[in-house]
């Protein structure tokens, strides 16, 4: 346990020296915007329960700011015929492996409340009867796409699938079937989205459950196609009594095969601290499991409890609000105050002059864990300005009632994030601790 | 979409799609909670506006009505968005332009803040549990605290 303790602390002390050694170098002209560097920064923890963690940085087609990105390996249920998805979105905010349909050149099969269908199928329309479909509806945005089943490697031995038939992912493509008018705007290709998929890892096995999926007014996320188009599956209704949760896209980390499958209780998501003025070269880790081995010991931390939605308490500003902590939000989105004006140039992004120092406590919604954060919130037209990618300072609005904790929050830190139903030495999620 | 898919929605929908939502005239709302089937709806009376609200399992949906009897605006939460094209009304293709455009930086799974014809837009959350609220500053009531709409 002191030993993994002890290779954090080392990497993240070498994170610092990087630091403290870039201070010197001016990044902007911008009086309101704090020294940024380079980099390399790096929090590097090594394991077969691990896998790195890269900001995209500006050179990529597409890249944005303080984007998390991992490579995922795909595989054929059961064989070595696999690929290898690189630049794929790490979110701790959803659930399940998203790719897509484009990239994917391995022949993996669909879903169906009848007849599986090869993919890649011979045209995106040429949907197989009775194909699984899905509206995956994230706070904004939306993926919408085929189904199919593939081995899914996380780390560089574990492989996630269940009963030893594949794990549901599903197939970015929104010239798929005949699009939903629920779906509003999907997701069209890597360059417009700026990754290459979305690996969602966080609290929960799936991304709706119980009630959620059944007798929803229409409104559930999937949908059976065929060559007529798609209509709702409604698993109330006995002809789409084959669709099961077990078909429904799933967080692979909660289900590693024979040999993994004690990992499947939580991961952590690993970030060195950057200068609050930016960084470009940054890298991390993601481990896999909770106190299962010697880099996932997890103590010293604070287990802040979430409900069955996935929000604890943030207290902010005199108001209590819902609070998650997201690494696929690229800032940190809460209710603006009267010192927090909108930018001009990058609305919806707080410029502040000066930096403002801010505070809030996140809370448990049931049980004592709470925790007092201190966050600095920069100009964010200047930070754009920077030429920079990571800033653990950027800001932004949100609603009234919401403190979307993105991934300004993970640098620096070692981020837990327990799965629902699953135990650890941090207790029972969903839960996330630090 | 399958012709059976859409008659629901349209059985579900016909008096906002018959005489939109947003923008529209309160009796749009009142017929809707009336055929709106299987839901809860409440009404709630302030000195200088009415809430309508309908719920279905845990998704709410409240529309904002000026003492003139006009939609001034929406607002929803819960797992999943409602059909937007129903309860947007005319303002969808506004909603849906925005969403296209909006994103700038804020990407991955930001929330979204927008404009966009005359609208006011945010929508945030995350899977499983979402937030929406689209508003007409024109036609706020005076003294109207935006915070109001949720």
């Amino acid at each position: 346990m002191k030993r993994s303790n002890n290779i954090l602390r080392w990497a993240i002390a070498l994170s610092s020296l990087a630091l403290l050694s870039a201070c010197g170098s001016d990044n902007s002209n911008n009086a309101d915007v704090p020294a940024g560097s380079y980099g390399p920064f790096t929090a590097t923890v090594t394991g077969a329960n691990t896998m790195p963690i890269t900001l995209a940085t500006p050179g990529i087609p597409g890249a944005y700011v303080n984007e998390p990105t991992v490579s995922v390996k795909i595989c054929v249920p059961n064989t070595t015929n696999c690929q290898t998805i690189n630049n794929v979105l790490l979110d701790t905010g959803s659930f399940g492996l998203r790719i897509f349909q484009s990239l994917v050149s391995i022949p993996i099969t669909t879903e169906t409340t009848s007849v599986p269908t090869m993919l890649p199928s011979p045209s995106p329309s040429d949907t197989g009867a009775g194909t699984v479909a899905e509206c995956a509806q994230f706070g904004t945005g939306m993926d919408w796409g085929p189904v199919a089943t593939a081995d899914v490697y996380l780390g560089s031995e574990s492989v996630a699938s269940i009963a030893g038939a594949g794990v549901p992912v599903q197939l970015i493509n929104a010239g798929f079937g005949t699009v939903p008018s629920v779906c509003i705007a999907p997701d069209t290709d890597p360059v417009s989205a700026g990754y290459n998929g979305i690996l969602g890892v966080g609290q929960f096995a799936s991304d709706c459950a119980g009630s959620n999926c059944s007798a929803f007014l229409g409104y559930e996320p999937y949908y059976k196609c065929d060559a007529s188009g798609c209509s709702n599956i409604d698993t109330a209704n006995s002809a789409d009594a084959a669709f099961t949760t077990a078909m429904q896209v799933t967080n692979p980390a909660t289900v590693f095969a024979s040999g993994a499958e004690m990992n499947a209780n939580g991961l952590a998501v690993v970030l060195p601290a950057v200068p609050a003025g930016g960084a470009t070269v940054v890298t991390g880790t993601l481990i896999f499991g909770i106190g299962t081995s010697s880099n996932n010991s997890a103590s010293g931390t604070v287990t802040i409890q979430a409900d069955a939605n996935g929000y604890m308490l943030t207290q902010f500003n005199g108001e209590t609000l819902d609070g998650f902590i997201d690494s696929g939000s690229n800032g940190l989105y809460f209710p603006g105050t009267s010192s927090l004006p909108d930018c001009g140039d990058a609305h919806g992004f707080f410029c502040s002059n000066p930096i403002q120092q801010l505070n809030a406590t996140m809370a448990s919604v049931s049980g004592s864990g709470a925790a007092s954060i201190g966050f600095e919130v920069v100009n964010a037209d200047g930070l754009f300005n920077s030429g920079f990618s990571a800033f653990p300072t950027l800001a932004g609005g949100s609603a009234q009632d919401q403190f979307d904790w993105g991934l300004p929050f993970f640098y620096g830190r070692t981020v837990y994030v327990g799965f629902n139903g699953k135990s650890s030495s941090l207790g029972t999620g969903p839960y996330w601790a630090f | 979409m399958k012709p059976v898919a859409l008659l629901s929605l349209v059985m579900l929908f016909t008096p906002l799609l018959s005489q939109a939502s947003l923008g529209g005239v309160e009796s749009s709302v009142q017929q809707d909670q009336v055929d709106f089937h299987d839901s809860k709806t409440n009404f709630y009376r302030h000195p200088t506006y009415h809430i309508h609200e309908i719920t279905h399992d845990r998704l709410a949906i409240r529309e904002f009505v000026t003492l003139d009897g006009k939609v001034f605006a929406v607002a929803w939460k819960g797992p999943a968005h409602p059909d937007l094209s129903a309860i947007l009304g005319a303002h969808f293709q506004d909603y849906k332009t925005a969403m296209e455009q909006s994103r700038g930086q804020r990407r991955g799974r930001a929330p979204v803040s927008a404009h966009s014809n005359g609208l006011r837009i945010e929508v945030g959350g995350h899977i499983r549990s979402i937030y929406g609220r689209v508003w007409i500053p024109n036609l706020l009531p005076g003294g109207f605290d935006l915070s109001e709409i949720q």
